[in-house]
Parts: structure tokens; sequence; C-alpha cells
């Protein structure tokens, strides 16, 4: 199986910057934006990949104790197939080409506010069990809300309109890939909480932890499908 | 629904973004459901200049592209033309090769960016209709209907991109201009893949297909004059660069500006000094100012930028085919400039043509396989650089201190100059189609998007952050409690 991870965000926007800085984590550093780096070659030394330090996910680590982890099995099992990550600032429909080469995509982005989080946390989503889990068992709060800090879902191809070519919609990606290309990957939504977003580099401590969080949740996806 | 109170309502239509940027338009109506004012208000954060005020001036020409995903070239070339006069180089001292990979890059950038907007912004509306359904009226519509159009639009913008991967290093985000020049020049093996292209699509098969949809163009106008012609047509002033001759010129020459008949207001001044041209007007109800021309005062100065503006400006194009599109773009007017808003998907595909013109003149020129690129003066305190962005007129200003780091920086992004055409065609949609009406329909909201998209707002640069924007509307009563909430 080969698996499409796209992290949308501006890493000069503070929080806005999610989807790149799960990229990095994942990646190691940086990789220039769009360009696509593939998980398989590093699989064996990369710390996240093969889970002999939890430390690089950020802090804290205990969030990651060594002793919860199956004692043989990396954090992602790539053995049936590839994983390649990319981050950009924001989708364009050549992405709807990009993404009909896998047979699944996630996409993984920041979330806002309150407002978008609960349109997103639908009720279905908030039940223990589901196939795609949340993070609701480790919610992490952030000002006011108990919304989990990140959360993982199923997203369905959807055409939408804007009146900017700024924009457009994982779904709508998914669905022109489909319409024009004739290919379907599965698409998967990664949402990451932020709260900061300001005009700097770097994340709030609250991103950071939800940007573990979203690790987790990441890796617990690849882990069980 | 819509309440039927026939008390003074106000009638919000609110893009929500994900950041912190708004689109939103306000229409109040009075006691007898007409309209009695619009408003088009963009949130607009002016943090950008202080992120990069004290950095190192070289780092701007980089550090500038975080303000769009989309244009970031326009915003690097700017900021690199004012680092230009930094480091102590004229716009007209660059190397040849510098100048032109510059050109090469930027004509990349309007190539992909004109094909994106035709794809999907124009091609939608003009295709289904104003009246169509939004699940059908976007480009998944276009290709489920038009396989072939939208095939190439995509082709059109990736080869775009590649033209921008070859001189800037990057598809999006390059760092090929800096101070005094650039750092590459394109190769033989470069210059003969644009020229023949990733197979099967070479430049002249690019070029066609930008005519061709020039053509298409024409052909739906001549099929729906009442609308082209009609849709949000008022008059206005028109401001962009000009070459010296008068040419039309996307990198680089002097401020021209007209009145709505053609008369000149600014006679092809130095760019250097626009402040002694424009000011800007802040108003209390809008984050995002109101750029105007001095001399006409603040009421009467505002002026449109872009491709409308620009094919009003100029006297000719210097590329055959787009000449030749452009004499029937001006015999259309007489002559006198253009004041149709939807003409600007005309004017945009027309530069289309230039631009794939002018690239493949580019790639023909032995001076982008030399390797003189960089040029050095004597460093100043102060640039300015403009550059004609795919949306219009971009201005980028700094100065640095005795350290060379920036200590001040002013943008004023080719949105900002569109704010009050923006604000005339969303007032035009609410005087002749919503004003009198007691229901707001999705054909109405779906005009005031046409309006707005004829400008393809850069939301990502004016407020200088990515965003989401699905459509709100919502109904106040008198009070300003809400009484309605329409989404899409």
């Amino acid at each position: 199986m080969r698996t499409l991870l796209i992290g949308i965000g501006n890493p000069g926007r503070r929080d806005d910057g999610l989807g790149p800085a799960l990229i990095e984590r994942l990646a190691g550093s940086r990789p220039p934006e769009r360009a696509i780096v593939s998980m398989e070659a590093r699989a064996e030394e990369h710390p996240v990949l093969a889970a002999e330090d939890a430390s690089c996910l950020g802090s804290p680590c205990d969030r990651f104790p060594a002793e919860s982890r199956e004692a043989d099995a990396p954090l992602i099992d790539i053995s049936a197939g590839t994983i390649d990550v990319f981050w950009t600032y924001q989708l364009n429909i050549e992405d709807a080409a990009t993404v009909g080469d896998y047979d699944r995509v996630v996409f993984a982005d920041a979330m806002m506010d309150d407002t978008e989080a609960e349109a997103f946390f639908s009720p279905a989503l908030r039940r223990p069990g589901k196939a795609f889990k949340t993070s609701e068992d480790a919610a992490i709060p952030v000002g006011s809300s108990s919304l989990p800090g990140a959360v993982l879902g199923p997203l369905t191809p959807a055409a939408s309109i804007s009146f900017t070519t700024h924009e457009m919609s994982p779904a709508s990606v998914l669905a022109l890939a489909e319409e024009l290309y004739g290919k379907s990957p599965a698409g998967f939504l990664l949402k990451i909480r932020g709260v900061e977003w300001d005009f700097a580099e770097g994340l709030s401590a609250a991103a950071e932890m939800n940007l573990v969080e979203a690790l987790r949740i990441l890796i617990d996806f690849f882990r069980s499908r | 629904m819509i309440n039927e109170d026939t008390m003074a309502r106000k009638i919000v239509i609110e893009p929500v973004t994900r950041v912190e940027g708004h689109g939103k338009v306000t229409i109040h109506l009075d006691d007898k459901n007409n309209v009695a004012q619009s408003r088009l208000h963009v949130v607009e954060f002016r943090g950008f200049e202080r992120f990069v005020q004290g950095r190192p001036y070289w780092e701007a020409p980089v550090l500038v592209q975080r303000l769009c995903g989309i244009c970031p070239v326009s915003h690097h070339l700017a900021a690199a033309k004012a680092m230009d006069q930094i480091a102590g180089v004229e716009a007209d001292g660059l190397s040849p090769t510098a100048e032109k990979m510059r050109r090469l890059m930027h004509y990349g950038q309007m190539f992909q960016s004109h094909a994106l907007h035709f794809f999907h912004l124009a091609a939608p509306d003009l295709l289904f209709g104003a009246d169509a359904d939004p699940a059908i009226r976007n480009v998944i519509g276009i290709a489920l209907t038009n396989k072939e159009l939208a095939t190439r639009a995509v082709l059109l913008r990736k080869y775009g991109q590649e033209v921008i991967l070859a001189t800037a290093g990057k598809k999006i985000h390059g760092t090929g201009a800096i101070p005094g020049g650039i750092n590459k020049n394109l190769t033989v093996e470069e210059r003969d893949a644009l020229l023949k292209g990733t197979a099967p699509y070479g430049i002249d098969t690019m070029i066609d297909w930008a005519e061709e949809a020039v053509e298409f163009l024409k052909d739906y106008h001549a099929k729906n004059r009442d609308l082209m012609d009609g849709f949000a047509a008022f008059p206005s002033n028109h401001l962009s660069l000009v070459r010296k001759d008068g040419a039309l010129d996307l990198y680089h020459g002097v401020m021209r500006a007209v009145d709505a008949d053609g008369k000149r207001i600014l006679d092809d001044v130095d760019y250097r000094d626009y402040l002694k041209y424009v000011g800007e007007e802040v108003r209390t109800w809008s984050y995002m100012k109101f750029p105007y021309l001095k001399s006409l005062g603040k009421d009467k100065g505002w002026y449109r930028v872009g491709p409308l503006a620009r094919l009003n400006v100029c006297d000719f194009i210097p590329t055959p085919r787009a000449q030749k599109q452009f004499e029937a773009f001006r015999a259309y007017t007489g002559g006198k400039p253009n004041n149709m808003s939807l003409h600007m998907h005309w004017a945009r595909l027309i530069e289309l043509l230039h631009s794939g013109e002018v690239i493949k003149s580019l790639l023909l020129d032995p001076d982008l396989q030399k390797t003189e690129l960089v040029r050095k003066g004597k460093k100043r305190g102060e640039g300015v650089g403009l550059i004609e962005a795919p949306r219009g007129t971009l201005f980028h200003h700094y100065q640095v201190d005795k350290n060379d780091q920036i200590s001040m920086a002013n943008l004023i992004v080719s949105t900002t100059n569109n704010n009050e055409p923006m604000n005339r065609a969303v007032n035009w949609v609410a005087m002749n189609v919503i004003s009198g009406k007691r229901e707001i329909t999705e054909g109405m909201l779906n005009r005031v998007e046409i309006a707005i998209r004829a400008y393809d707002p850069c939301l990502s640069c004016a407020t200088h952050a990515l965003g989401r924007m699905p459509l709100a509307v919502e109904l106040y009563d008198a009070d300003g409690a809400l009484i309605d909430r329409k989404t899409r």
C-alpha cells in the first residue's frame, strides 16, 4: 500500500505551521516545500519509525512511555508499503494528480477555533471504539474548550467553490483526482488544534502538545491499518 | 428563510477563514428592502512588515514569499527589485542574464496563475452560469463536463510551474533572485526541456492553447453580451506599470494611470517616487486600506489594477499574437478604456497568451546561458520595488539600517489596490440584484461571488495568512439581532 501524508500550513504563522511541523518531526528535518520524502528509506534509522526514543516527538516524553509500546513493533509498520510525506502552504489543482498515485492520503492541517472544531468533531467521531480513533481519551484542554488536541477521520471527496484561487479543500483535491484522473485514493483528515496565529515561527506550547497527540494518533492509525 | 420584516435590515455575507482573515460582505437594507449601503470587509493584519524588520536585507526576497502560496514569485521579485537598489544596482543595471532569468521566472508565474484563475474561478461561472448549483459550478464540474478544458488548464499551470522551477530552483517559494541579480542561469538542458516540454507538450502547444482560450472567451462573449458587458460595469481610473515606450511590461517600467476616458493622470513616472503619487486612506469600518492617487484625492483617486487595468493603460503588446487579440479588445470599446468587470477575464487570457509568447522568446535568447549573474554597487539605505503581479500592481518598499537590517517595510498588495473597485463591484450586485428583494437566493449570493472573483482577491496576501473561506450569510434585524443565517 502506498500512503501519502500532506502537511498543510504556513510555518511563519505560529500554529498554522502544525501541518509542516508534523512532516518535520517525521522526516527528521523540514524538507523543502513540496519535496516528497519517502519514509521507507528512513525506516530503520528514524527514531519515530523505529520507536527507539519517543522524545523526538516533542515534550513531554512520558506521553509515550516505552512500556506501553509493543516490544518489537515499530511505531509505524510500513512493511506492507511505503509512506511518502510532503508539506505545502496550500493545496491546489495539481495535487489531484499527485494524490492519484497513492492508495490512501492523509491531509494534516491546523484547526483554529472551537467553532470549526465543533463542526468537525461530529458525534460519530466522538464515540469511542470507532475505526478512526480520536484522541478523546487523551484530550488536551486548550483555553475554555475541552475538545481534543487532534483528531483523525475519514474524508469523502466533495466539490466546493470559492471566490479566490487561494483555497482548495482536501475534499476537492480528492474529487478532482476522481473526475480528472479516475483515481480514488482513500482520504483521511488529521486536524490539529492551534491557538496562536501571529507572525512568528515556532509553535505555541499548547500546539506542541497537540502535535504530540497528532503524532500518536497517526502512528496508531498506521499501525492498525 | 429571510425575515419579511420591512424594518431596516443588515445582510451579512461572511466568508469565514481558518486563520484570522475574513472577507465579509455586509449589505444594509432600508425599511423598503432597498439597499442603503454595501461593504466588502477584508481583515488585514499589517504584521508581516514587522516580521521582516530586523532581518538582514538579503533575506527579504525569500522571507516575503511566505505572504502567499499562490503567487510567491511576485513577492520574491518585487522584494528583489527593492533590494537591488539597496545593493546599489538599478533595475536597468542588472546583467542581461539576471534580468532575463527574472523575467522568465515572472512570466512563468503569470502563465500558471492566469491558467489557474481561468480554470478555477472564471470557467465555472461562464460555463454553468450564476444560477447553477454550487455543487456543479466549480472545478469538479468543469472536469465532469469538459474534461479537455480541465486537463489543459492543469497542464498550462504545470508548464508555468516548470518555468519557475527552472529559474527559481523550486516550483513554489524559490530562491532564484538575489540582491543585484540571480543565483543561476538556464542550462541548455533546462532550456530544451521547456521548449519541447515534458512530453508531450512544449511551449508551442502552450501558446496555441492559450490562444484557443482567448477565442473561447470571445465566443462566449459574443453569445452573452448582456452579462459580460453589463455585470458590475462601472467607470474607474486604471493604474499599472508600462515599458518606457508604452508597451505592456509585467516585470518593469514606469507608473502610468489613466481615467475612465483614457486621459493620463500619471504620465510615466518613476515608481521609486510612489509616495508622491499614491496615498492610502484608512476607513474606520475596514482593516484594509484604500489606496488613491493623490492628485485626484481620496474620493476620486481610487483605481483598478490587474489585467483589465494593464490593457487599458498600455499602448500595445510587444508580442504578435497577443497584440492581435489586444487590438480586438481595444476596438470593442473604441480605443477607450474598458470598464467592464467581467472583461477582466478576457484581458487575463490575452495576458496568458502574451506570457506564453514571452516565455518562448526568452527561451530562445542565448543570454540565458551566459554567466554574469550578479552585479554590485554602492549600498544605500532604501529601495522600492514594483512589479505587475497576476492580480495587479504590487509595491514593496524597504529601509535598512547601518547593520544591513531592515528597519522599515511597507507593502501594498494587489488586492489592497483593488479594495475600492471590489467594493464597487459588490455594490453593483447589491443595487442591481439584491435591492428590493425580500429573499436572498443562491443565485444572488453567486453573483456577489462572481463580482469579487473577477478580481481574485489574494486574501492570503491581504491578510498575510492562509485561510479557508466557506460562505455564510447572516441576516440581522434593525436592532442588530441575527434573524437568519445561510451557509454553503
